[in-house]
């Protein structure tokens, strides 16, 4: 769908410069056509060495018994067919990790999206002064490391530490987050909300500016609520950009990662494993085919989600 | 137009695998096959690329430049490289057929290494196995074969608050039958938690196979074929390791991350932990070189029905297949087994000599919390040295996790862990 839209512009370029069709048949179309292709080899060969090449490479591996021991004879593996798979989801670990994955997908992108909406809309709106650095200070924490993340989140989330001290001030005495495991899963999405926010925000934010005022103002003028104006305005125009922020953030929320690895090391008790994680453990214990297969399973979850995505908002659209 | 594009890729990658498929996994491969030639006695001769881990891959080139003064034809170079995710550079190397002449290994993941087929086997004659602590020469074997000259050797100890056992009255446990009325006396002082034991960490298994150990259990078969997790000695041990925290005198609860148990341990609300040699440089840093004279007292482990073994880490010395000045390669790490060498290294670094003979000079004999772990060494045991091992590790991280927290009994997770095991299976040549 998106090349279809991208070779738009392309075709009337080319339809524009007529005097020059002549020569395209004869050498030159066939000089360019070189030249094209050799400012494009450099990213084309990368891509296929390292983006393309891969992806095969592991669906094959997922298909084989291939282990750690094989790496200098990668020719003496045996096809096992869909035995991996099957391996897989007889693995309570594997399955626990799917779950925690569609719980972590389930909860986090609609807070994720709520909020960054919430923050775009009051950025747009309301805080006029020192715009700037609140858009700063949001989108801050995306390009805070992870590492740097962990260790002050660490510190909050411990049994003694600033959120439960918050919270008894209020009465209330929270749990040891990272060491409950029913507490561990809603700890790290509320850290994941707050550091992947911003990407939608600043999308958000695009998309609301590009909204023209008048239809807004029309809106009101004609009687209708700041609440019905948004609703019934300001959404409906949005739908694109919310197809763009949740196909985002699906992709990156269903290869959660970074917060287990970084936070839990998928515990207590597993309650943080995710599908990424499973496989990266997976990769480490030199069972590559495993590994692979539950990578494949993962592309698979993300192309379904990603589809079923367009679908509901072309149709609505 | 991208459907028809999507469908010869994926038969483009079905072809692929079709051809991995037609070839079947050989026989042959696995170990590394018989040894290599002799090492002369002549001095080394050209450029030894070498990788080494952590510190030690930035102080080794002050120890290698006293190789070149006794081997001046020769020339180290030292590469060193982060210990996070060594092991992948490692494989890719050996996959890759481009690797340096020789590496610093992790101990546990020797076998996998040698596995590849990658290592070359240590030379006939080249070191005496039987200077080394028993220990870390075990960890250098694999299928029949010896893949690694250990360089140095690490082991957990106990570490308690000396001012608070001598407030109680008590001295450091000698049995086990000591431990339990020795912490809860620790905690009778004002500690919140006797003992520090992890609870789902991971490599608590390092910590808790001991106690398995200590109770009798052997955990493989004789030939190194099967687990055997299973056994009356193995849930004694666990069993034992339940109790602590039944009895209050652990926390089910263990800390998460490095260098949380050390402010705990200064200010006394965890009165003991289980740790190597190390800990000593952390809790200096946590509490001042005053608090660790004053008040931490280091003791061996205390013994169980059968012994007092800690577990046993550290690091090895192994050649590649590829190397291309192998002879230098081992008669470098020939040079670094010598006990004189061991203790440059020991001053040098503070890792303690793999080679027994070292310790019998210096600041070695005469440290008191040296001749603790010089103790442990004697009874300490790798894990298992088969390729699955760090897998195996994982399913038992898990379940003593699940024994510490209180949601499944020793037996059970026993008998997940013998299953798991099983179905995992040892990764010997198929």
């Amino acid at each position: 769908m998106t090349t279809a839209t991208s070779l738009k512009p392309a075709r009337e370029v080319s339809s524009t410069r007529q005097p020059t069709q002549r020569s395209r048949r004869g050498s030159g179309h066939l000089r360019r056509t070189v030249v094209a292709w050799a400012f494009c080899s450099p990213f084309v060969l990368l891509f296929g060495t390292f983006g393309i090449w891969p992806v095969f490479s592991s669906l094959s591996m997922s298909v084989t018994d291939i282990t750690s021991r094989d790496v200098r004879t990668p020719f003496s593996v045996t096809f096992v067919g869909l035995e991996n798979y099957t391996a897989l989801f007889d693995d309570p670990t594997f399955v626990r990790a799917a779950l925690n994955t569609l719980y972590f997908v389930a909860v986090g992108i609609p807070l994720t999206m709520l909020l960054s909406l919430a923050v775009a809309v009051a950025l747009n709106s309301g805080i006029q002064r020192a715009k700037g650095f609140f858009r700063v200070a949001y989108f801050a924490p995306v390009v805070t490391s992870i590492v740097a993340v962990a260790v002050v989140w660490r510190y909050l989330y411990k049994s003694d530490g600033m959120i439960n001290s918050l919270l008894s001030v209020v009465g209330i005495s929270g749990p040891d987050w990272l060491n409950d495991p029913d507490w561990s899963m809603p700890a790290l999405i509320l850290m994941a909300v707050w550091r992947h926010f911003g990407i939608p925000m600043v999308i958000f934010l695009a998309g609301l500016q590009s909204i023209p005022p008048e239809l807004h103002e029309a809106a009101v003028v004609d009687g209708a609520s700041r609440w019905r104006a948004f609703r019934s305005v300001t959404l409906p125009l949005l739908r694109p950009t919310t197809l763009v922020v949740a196909i985002l953030l699906s992709i990156s929320y269903l290869q959660f990662f970074e917060e287990p690895f970084v936070m839990t090391s998928g515990g207590p008790l597993d309650s943080t494993t995710s599908i990424s994680y499973y496989a990266y453990q997976q990769f480490g214990f030199g069972n590559y085919g495993v590994a692979s297969a539950a990578s494949y399973v993962l592309v698979t979850a993300i192309a379904l989600l990603s589809l079923l995505q367009f679908r509901i908002f072309r149709a609505r659209a | 137009m991208s459907t028809s594009h999507m469908s010869k890729a994926i038969i483009g990658g079905l072809a692929a695998t079709l051809v991995l498929a037609g070839c079947g996994r050989s026989d042959t491969q696995g170990s590394g096959g018989a040894k290599g030639a002799p090492i002369s006695d002549s001095p080394a001769k050209g450029e030894i690329n070498v990788w080494a881990m952590g510190t030690e891959g930035e102080r080794l080139p002050e120890l290698a430049a006293r190789f070149r003064k006794a081997n001046p034809d020769a020339k180290v170079k030292v590469t060193a490289i982060p210990w996070q995710d060594y092991a992948k550079k490692v494989e890719t190397a050996i996959a890759s057929q481009d690797t340096p002449d020789a590496t610093l290994v992790g101990s546990a993941d020797l076998t996998n290494f040698a596995s590849t087929g990658g290592l070359e086997q240590v030379p006939a004659g080249l070191v005496d196995t039987s200077s080394f602590y028993r220990g870390a020469a075990q960890s250098t074997t694999y299928d029949g074969g010896t893949y690694g000259v250990p360089w140095y050797v690490d082991t957990r100890v106990l570490f308690y608050r000396k001012d608070l056992a001598q407030a109680a009255g008590v001295s450091a446990p000698k049995t086990w039958k000591e431990y339990g009325p020795f912490l809860k006396a620790l905690q009778k002082q004002g500690a919140k938690w006797g003992l520090a034991l992890p609870t789902g960490v991971a490599a608590s298994w390092q910590s808790v196979l001991p106690f398995m150990w200590e109770a009798g259990a052997h955990l493989m078969n004789e030939d190194n074929t099967k687990f055997a997790f299973d056994t009356p000695e193995a849930l004694k041990g666990l069993e034992y390791y339940e109790s602590f925290f039944t009895s209050k005198t652990s926390t089910r609860n263990g800390t998460v991350s490095l260098g949380e148990i050390e402010p705990q341990f200064v200010a006394g609300s965890t009165a003991a932990l289980i740790s190597g040699p190390w800990e000593t440089a952390l809790l200096k840093g946590a509490g001042g070189a005053d608090f660790v004279k004053d008040k931490v007292g280091v003791a061996t482990l205390p013994k169980g029905p059968t012994s007092n073994a800690s577990f046993i880490g550290g690091g090895h010395w192994a050649v590649f297949k590829n190397a291309k000045n192998r002879d230098g390669a081992w008669k470098f790490i020939r040079w670094l087994s010598r006990p004189d060498v061991q203790q440059d290294w020991y001053e040098q670094s503070g890792d303690l000599p793999a080679v027994q003979a070292a310790w019998n000079e210096g600041k070695l004999t005469s440290d008191p919390t040296l001749a603790v772990f010089r103790s442990q060494l004697r009874t300490a045991l790798p894990g298992p040295t088969v390729t699955t091992w760090k897998q195996v590790a994982a399913v038992l991280d898990a379940e003593i996790e699940k024994v510490a927290k209180g949601v499944s009994s020793p037996k059970a997770a026993l008998e997940r862990i013998q299953a798991k095991a099983s179905a995992i299976g040892t990764g010997q040549p198929r």
